[in-house]
């Protein structure tokens, strides 16, 4: 492993691979960050068609249905690879 | 009596002049110390007391870091995040405690997406790991991006120490889109210890295992007199 320290490229030492790996975050730390980044996207998603849940408008079935996908976005999602691979739903806009 | 004043018909200006004296009365208070330019890909890069010149010596009140170009290795499909963390022992532990907050502004290339946010996810209390500077950074070659960080007052023996960085990214969307990104960080440092060392390192998002500073990046230091 190399790093550039001062402008010098040089390999690590033994003691600084360590260093470094226990500073990595752990698997259940990456799972949790990958899901709080999901759900950010999928909370900007519901955010978006929030006016269609105003009284005064009728939420079409195909909004509602898609909503709900939204809703249930991170459901199963228990491996960072599964959330790597999920896709939203297609964007229903009314 | 000594000359105040040259007119430039009276010497060729297209001579080379071997100038052996003192300049006196011009700004030098903020000059670029260092400059590291990856020809390789790293783990990470870092500065420490033990360099020369030594960006962390007391007649620096303040440094700029700036970065540019700085890309991950790994996966073009996740974002990446430039993240950062110090030392007080000139690099052989980067462990100093760091709380921070950090805010962003996103739009995307059609015109839509506009948000202003405040980013609970990427933010810090206390840690002594390496935190976010940059937490969404596009991964495609494509995908520019660069930031200027300020570090205030790192020698000092009194205080913690302020740390601000401003930065700029655009990043692929999933449906093609561009999106850019503005991220305003800034945080403290939480020793009164003078620092000695402090890294940048960068990390794939999304879980990604991929670690590292892709080569082609380049940090420029500057001090504050």
């Amino acid at each position: 492993m190399i790093i550039y320290e001062n402008g010098i490229a040089r390999n690590m030492t033994e003691a600084e691979v360590t260093a470094w790996n226990a500073s990595l975050p752990t698997a259940e730390e990456k799972l949790q960050e990958s899901l709080t980044i999901l759900r950010s996207q999928r909370n900007n998603l519901l955010a978006k068609t929030d006016w269609t849940a105003n009284s005064d408008v009728t939420m079409s079935s195909a909004m509602t249905t898609y909503r709900q996908a939204l809703r249930d976005a991170t459901t199963g999602l228990d491996t960072v690879e599964k959330i790597e691979a999920y896709e939203f739903p297609e964007e229903v806009l009314a | 009596m000594a000359i105040d004043k040259i007119q430039s018909e009276s010497i060729n200006l297209a001579d080379t002049f071997a100038f052996t004296g003192t300049v006196s009365g011009t700004p030098n208070d903020y000059v670029k110390i260092t400059e590291t330019v990856l020809s390789s890909n790293a783990t990470y890069f870092s500065f420490t007391s033990s360099g020369s010149p030594n960006i962390f010596s007391s007649e620096y009140r303040k440094l700029h870091f700036y970065l540019t170009n700085c890309r991950g290795i790994g996966s073009a499909t996740n974002s990446h995040n430039i993240k950062f963390n110090t030392s007080v022992d000139a690099g052989s532990n980067y462990n100093v405690a760091k709380t921070s907050c950090l805010s962003l502004a996103v739009h995307n290339a059609s015109g839509a997406g506009g948000a202003l946010t405040y980013e609970g996810t990427y933010d810090s209390a206390g840690s002594t790991g390496d935190i976010n500077l940059m937490p969404i950074a596009g991964a495609n070659t494509d995908k520019s991006n660069g930031l200027m960080m300020t570090l205030e007052q790192p020698h000092s023996s009194n205080s913690w120490k302020n740390y601000s960085c401003y930065g700029s990214t655009l990043v692929g969307g999933a449906t093609s889109v561009t999106y850019n990104y503005t991220l305003l960080t800034s945080g403290n440092i939480q020793t009164t210890t003078a620092l000695s060392g402090i890294r940048f390192s960068l990390h794939e998002n999304g879980g990604g295992s991929n670690i590292g500073v892709a080569s082609g990046a380049i940090c420029s230091v500057y001090g504050v007199k």
